[in-house]
Protein backbone atom coordinates (compact mmCIF):
# COMPACT_ATOMS: atom_id res chain seq x y z
CA UNK A 1 0.00 0.00 0.00
CA UNK A 2 1.63 3.48 -1.17
CA UNK A 3 1.49 6.84 1.03
CA UNK A 4 -1.88 7.82 -0.26
CA UNK A 5 -3.47 4.69 0.19
CA UNK A 6 -2.25 5.14 3.90
CA UNK A 7 -2.92 8.53 4.15
CA UNK A 8 -6.96 7.94 2.84
CA UNK A 9 -7.09 4.83 5.86
CA UNK A 10 -6.47 7.26 8.03
CA UNK A 11 -8.84 9.52 7.52
CA UNK A 12 -11.43 6.62 6.53
CA UNK A 13 -10.96 5.23 10.34
CA UNK A 14 -10.48 8.49 11.87
CA UNK A 15 -14.25 9.75 10.50
CA UNK A 16 -15.70 6.57 11.17
CA UNK A 17 -14.31 6.34 14.77
CA UNK A 18 -15.83 10.07 15.18
CA UNK A 19 -18.58 9.37 14.04
CA UNK A 20 -19.25 6.47 16.02
CA UNK A 21 -18.27 8.69 18.99
CA UNK A 22 -14.74 8.31 20.10
CA UNK A 23 -12.52 11.14 20.43
CA UNK A 24 -9.72 10.34 18.52
CA UNK A 25 -8.23 13.90 18.17
CA UNK A 26 -4.84 13.10 20.01
CA UNK A 27 -4.27 9.79 18.44
CA UNK A 28 -4.88 11.14 15.22
CA UNK A 29 -3.31 14.61 15.36
CA UNK A 30 -5.91 16.41 15.07
CA UNK A 31 -5.77 18.01 18.24
CA UNK A 32 -2.58 19.29 17.56
CA UNK A 33 -2.75 20.22 14.06
CA UNK A 34 -3.25 23.65 12.40
CA UNK A 35 -6.87 23.90 11.89
CA UNK A 36 -8.51 26.46 8.79
CA UNK A 37 -11.99 26.56 9.79
CA UNK A 38 -14.61 29.47 9.47
CA UNK A 39 -15.74 31.67 12.67
CA UNK A 40 -19.20 30.77 11.35
CA UNK A 41 -22.14 28.03 12.25
CA UNK A 42 -20.02 26.05 9.58
CA UNK A 43 -16.88 25.92 11.24
CA UNK A 44 -16.19 22.78 12.88
CA UNK A 45 -13.03 23.36 15.42
CA UNK A 46 -13.06 20.67 16.53
CA UNK A 47 -14.53 16.89 14.64
CA UNK A 48 -14.97 15.15 18.27
CA UNK A 49 -17.14 17.94 19.46
CA UNK A 50 -19.38 18.34 16.97
CA UNK A 51 -19.65 14.68 16.52
CA UNK A 52 -20.63 14.55 20.32
CA UNK A 53 -22.95 17.32 19.55
CA UNK A 54 -24.66 15.71 17.15
CA UNK A 55 -24.93 13.07 18.48
CA UNK A 56 -26.24 14.03 21.73
CA UNK A 57 -29.15 15.31 19.47
CA UNK A 58 -29.15 12.50 16.78
CA UNK A 59 -28.75 9.84 19.07
CA UNK A 60 -29.24 6.98 15.83
CA UNK A 61 -26.20 9.18 13.94
CA UNK A 62 -24.83 6.89 11.16
CA UNK A 63 -22.44 8.15 8.31
CA UNK A 64 -24.46 7.86 5.52
CA UNK A 65 -21.69 8.80 2.49
CA UNK A 66 -18.24 9.30 2.61
CA UNK A 67 -16.40 10.17 -0.45
CA UNK A 68 -12.89 10.13 -0.03
CA UNK A 69 -9.87 10.93 -2.52
CA UNK A 70 -5.95 11.71 -1.98
CA UNK A 71 -3.59 13.27 -3.83
CA UNK A 72 0.53 13.22 -2.24
CA UNK A 73 0.09 14.87 1.17
CA UNK A 74 -3.85 15.46 1.40
CA UNK A 75 -6.90 13.66 1.61
CA UNK A 76 -10.05 15.17 1.01
CA UNK A 77 -13.46 14.05 2.32
CA UNK A 78 -17.02 14.52 1.48
CA UNK A 79 -19.49 13.64 4.33
CA UNK A 80 -23.22 13.05 4.66
CA UNK A 81 -24.33 11.81 8.13
CA UNK A 82 -28.13 11.18 9.10
CA UNK A 83 -30.09 10.41 12.35
CA UNK A 84 -33.38 11.55 13.31
CA UNK A 85 -33.81 14.59 15.85
CA UNK A 86 -35.10 12.68 19.17
CA UNK A 87 -32.25 13.56 21.73
CA UNK A 88 -31.18 16.97 22.65
CA UNK A 89 -32.67 20.02 21.13
CA UNK A 90 -30.26 21.27 18.04
CA UNK A 91 -29.06 24.81 17.97
CA UNK A 92 -31.80 25.46 20.37
CA UNK A 93 -34.73 23.77 18.13
CA UNK A 94 -36.63 20.93 19.87
CA UNK A 95 -36.41 17.42 19.33
CA UNK A 96 -38.91 16.92 16.18
CA UNK A 97 -38.17 12.83 16.06
CA UNK A 98 -37.61 13.64 12.04
CA UNK A 99 -34.57 12.39 9.85
CA UNK A 100 -31.76 15.57 9.46
CA UNK A 101 -29.08 15.12 7.42
CA UNK A 102 -25.54 17.07 7.51
CA UNK A 103 -22.69 17.18 5.24
CA UNK A 104 -19.76 18.63 5.32
CA UNK A 105 -15.85 18.52 3.49
CA UNK A 106 -12.48 18.41 4.84
CA UNK A 107 -9.28 18.80 3.09
CA UNK A 108 -6.79 16.99 5.38
CA UNK A 109 -2.60 17.46 5.06
CA UNK A 110 -0.71 14.21 6.96
CA UNK A 111 2.66 13.78 7.62
CA UNK A 112 4.11 10.16 9.36
CA UNK A 113 0.68 9.20 10.15
CA UNK A 114 -0.57 12.29 11.50
CA UNK A 115 -2.94 14.59 10.64
CA UNK A 116 -0.78 18.30 10.41
CA UNK A 117 -3.53 20.53 8.93
CA UNK A 118 -6.98 20.72 8.07
CA UNK A 119 -9.62 22.82 5.96
CA UNK A 120 -13.38 21.98 7.06
CA UNK A 121 -16.63 23.46 6.37
CA UNK A 122 -19.77 21.75 7.53
CA UNK A 123 -23.15 23.03 5.60
CA UNK A 124 -24.48 25.08 8.89
CA UNK A 125 -27.41 26.76 6.61
CA UNK A 126 -29.04 23.58 5.36
CA UNK A 127 -29.01 22.22 8.71
CA UNK A 128 -30.82 25.24 9.81
CA UNK A 129 -33.11 24.84 6.91
CA UNK A 130 -34.22 21.51 7.94
CA UNK A 131 -34.53 22.33 11.16
CA UNK A 132 -37.04 25.44 10.89
CA UNK A 133 -39.21 23.07 7.97
CA UNK A 134 -39.53 20.70 11.15
CA UNK A 135 -41.30 23.17 13.41
CA UNK B 1 -7.01 13.00 -15.44
CA UNK B 2 -5.52 15.20 -17.84
CA UNK B 3 -4.31 19.01 -17.51
CA UNK B 4 -7.07 19.61 -19.56
CA UNK B 5 -9.83 17.98 -17.43
CA UNK B 6 -8.00 19.86 -14.30
CA UNK B 7 -8.83 22.90 -16.38
CA UNK B 8 -12.42 22.69 -16.11
CA UNK B 9 -12.65 23.69 -12.25
CA UNK B 10 -10.98 26.57 -13.26
CA UNK B 11 -13.23 27.39 -15.77
CA UNK B 12 -16.22 26.95 -14.68
CA UNK B 13 -15.31 29.38 -11.82
CA UNK B 14 -13.90 31.80 -14.03
CA UNK B 15 -15.45 31.98 -17.32
CA UNK B 16 -18.70 30.38 -16.29
CA UNK B 17 -19.74 32.33 -13.10
CA UNK B 18 -17.16 35.15 -13.06
CA UNK B 19 -17.79 36.32 -17.03
CA UNK B 20 -20.66 34.43 -17.81
CA UNK B 21 -18.72 33.47 -21.12
CA UNK B 22 -21.94 32.17 -23.92
CA UNK B 23 -20.60 28.40 -24.62
CA UNK B 24 -18.51 27.87 -21.51
CA UNK B 25 -21.23 25.98 -19.43
CA UNK B 26 -21.92 23.52 -22.76
CA UNK B 27 -18.39 23.20 -22.96
CA UNK B 28 -17.27 22.12 -19.61
CA UNK B 29 -20.60 20.53 -17.91
CA UNK B 30 -21.81 17.14 -19.30
CA UNK B 31 -25.74 17.34 -20.37
CA UNK B 32 -26.61 15.32 -17.56
CA UNK B 33 -24.80 17.07 -15.12
CA UNK B 34 -26.04 16.03 -11.55
CA UNK B 35 -25.48 18.52 -8.14
CA UNK B 36 -25.56 17.01 -5.12
CA UNK B 37 -25.41 19.69 -3.11
CA UNK B 38 -27.98 19.77 -0.34
CA UNK B 39 -27.65 23.97 0.02
CA UNK B 40 -29.79 24.41 -3.81
CA UNK B 41 -33.20 24.02 -4.64
CA UNK B 42 -33.77 20.99 -6.45
CA UNK B 43 -34.27 22.97 -9.47
CA UNK B 44 -30.88 24.11 -9.70
CA UNK B 45 -29.59 20.62 -9.05
CA UNK B 46 -29.73 19.03 -12.28
CA UNK B 47 -28.26 19.06 -16.10
CA UNK B 48 -26.27 21.84 -17.10
CA UNK B 49 -29.44 24.25 -17.70
CA UNK B 50 -29.24 24.22 -13.88
CA UNK B 51 -26.02 25.31 -13.81
CA UNK B 52 -26.08 27.69 -16.19
CA UNK B 53 -29.42 29.41 -14.05
CA UNK B 54 -27.17 29.28 -11.07
CA UNK B 55 -25.08 31.09 -11.65
CA UNK B 56 -26.98 33.90 -13.84
CA UNK B 57 -28.83 33.85 -10.57
CA UNK B 58 -25.00 34.47 -8.95
CA UNK B 59 -24.40 37.49 -11.20
CA UNK B 60 -27.75 39.09 -11.05
CA UNK B 61 -27.32 39.10 -7.18
CA UNK B 62 -23.34 40.16 -6.81
CA UNK B 63 -20.10 41.72 -8.93
CA UNK B 64 -16.94 41.98 -8.48
CA UNK B 65 -16.89 38.23 -8.18
CA UNK B 66 -13.44 36.69 -7.08
CA UNK B 67 -12.19 33.52 -6.35
CA UNK B 68 -8.76 32.19 -5.04
CA UNK B 69 -8.77 28.24 -4.94
CA UNK B 70 -5.98 26.20 -3.16
CA UNK B 71 -5.46 22.92 -2.18
CA UNK B 72 -6.15 21.24 -5.13
CA UNK B 73 -6.54 17.26 -4.71
CA UNK B 74 -6.68 14.99 -7.78
CA UNK B 75 -7.03 11.57 -7.85
CA UNK B 76 -8.73 9.44 -10.81
CA UNK B 77 -11.83 10.94 -12.38
CA UNK B 78 -12.30 13.16 -8.94
CA UNK B 79 -10.95 16.54 -8.00
CA UNK B 80 -11.04 18.57 -4.90
CA UNK B 81 -10.29 21.78 -3.90
CA UNK B 82 -10.88 24.51 -1.41
CA UNK B 83 -11.74 28.31 -2.38
CA UNK B 84 -12.45 31.92 -1.12
CA UNK B 85 -14.99 33.66 -2.61
CA UNK B 86 -15.77 37.43 -2.73
CA UNK B 87 -18.03 39.59 -4.28
CA UNK B 88 -20.22 42.75 -4.07
CA UNK B 89 -23.75 42.68 -3.19
CA UNK B 90 -25.57 44.48 -6.17
CA UNK B 91 -29.07 42.85 -7.01
CA UNK B 92 -31.47 41.29 -4.47
CA UNK B 93 -30.85 37.56 -2.99
CA UNK B 94 -33.39 35.70 -1.51
CA UNK B 95 -35.50 38.71 -0.87
CA UNK B 96 -32.52 40.71 0.52
CA UNK B 97 -32.41 43.97 -1.53
CA UNK B 98 -28.41 45.21 -2.50
CA UNK B 99 -26.53 46.47 0.55
CA UNK B 100 -23.42 46.96 -1.41
CA UNK B 101 -21.16 45.46 1.03
CA UNK B 102 -18.35 42.82 -0.12
CA UNK B 103 -18.96 39.15 1.14
CA UNK B 104 -16.64 36.63 1.71
CA UNK B 105 -16.82 33.22 2.10
CA UNK B 106 -15.11 29.49 1.84
CA UNK B 107 -16.42 26.53 0.53
CA UNK B 108 -15.02 23.66 -1.07
CA UNK B 109 -15.92 21.77 -4.56
CA UNK B 110 -15.44 18.04 -5.48
CA UNK B 111 -16.26 17.55 -9.01
CA UNK B 112 -16.47 14.03 -10.88
CA UNK B 113 -15.07 14.45 -14.61
CA UNK B 114 -16.40 12.22 -17.68
CA UNK B 115 -15.68 12.19 -21.23
CA UNK B 116 -13.93 15.09 -20.76
CA UNK B 117 -16.72 17.21 -18.95
CA UNK B 118 -17.91 18.13 -15.40
CA UNK B 119 -20.33 15.46 -14.69
CA UNK B 120 -20.85 15.58 -10.77
CA UNK B 121 -20.79 17.76 -7.95
CA UNK B 122 -20.43 17.68 -4.28
CA UNK B 123 -20.09 21.71 -3.23
CA UNK B 124 -20.45 22.50 0.25
CA UNK B 125 -19.88 26.10 0.85
CA UNK B 126 -20.41 28.84 4.11
CA UNK B 127 -24.07 29.91 3.23
CA UNK B 128 -24.50 30.39 6.70
CA UNK B 129 -22.13 33.15 6.90
CA UNK B 130 -23.25 34.74 3.44
CA UNK B 131 -26.51 35.11 5.25
CA UNK B 132 -25.20 36.53 8.23
CA UNK B 133 -22.69 39.16 6.55
CA UNK B 134 -26.02 40.30 4.47
CA UNK B 135 -28.08 40.10 6.94
CA UNK B 136 -25.85 42.42 9.44
CA UNK B 137 -25.71 44.96 6.55
CA UNK B 138 -29.44 45.01 6.15
CA UNK B 139 -29.56 45.78 9.74
CA UNK B 140 -26.61 48.57 10.17
CA UNK B 141 -28.91 49.83 6.74
CA UNK B 142 -25.90 49.91 3.87
CA UNK B 143 -26.89 50.67 0.57
CA UNK B 144 -24.95 50.61 -2.68
CA UNK B 145 -23.41 53.87 -3.18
Amino acid sequence: MNDVEQNKDLIRHYMEATWHGEDVEAQYGAATAETHTPSSPSGVPSMAQTAAYLRAALPDLKLDQSIIIGQEDRVMEYFSVTGAHRGAPLFDFPPSGRELTLDGETIFRIADGKIVERWSIIDAANLFQQLSADN
Amino acid sequence: MNDIEKRLVHRSHQEAMIEGKDGTIEEIYSENFESHSRGLPEHLRHGRDAMRRNYAFLRSAFSDMELVSDQETVEGDTIGLHWTWTARHTGDFLGIPPTGIQVTIEGFDMLKVRDGRIREAWIIQDNAHLMAQLQAAVQAGSTPA
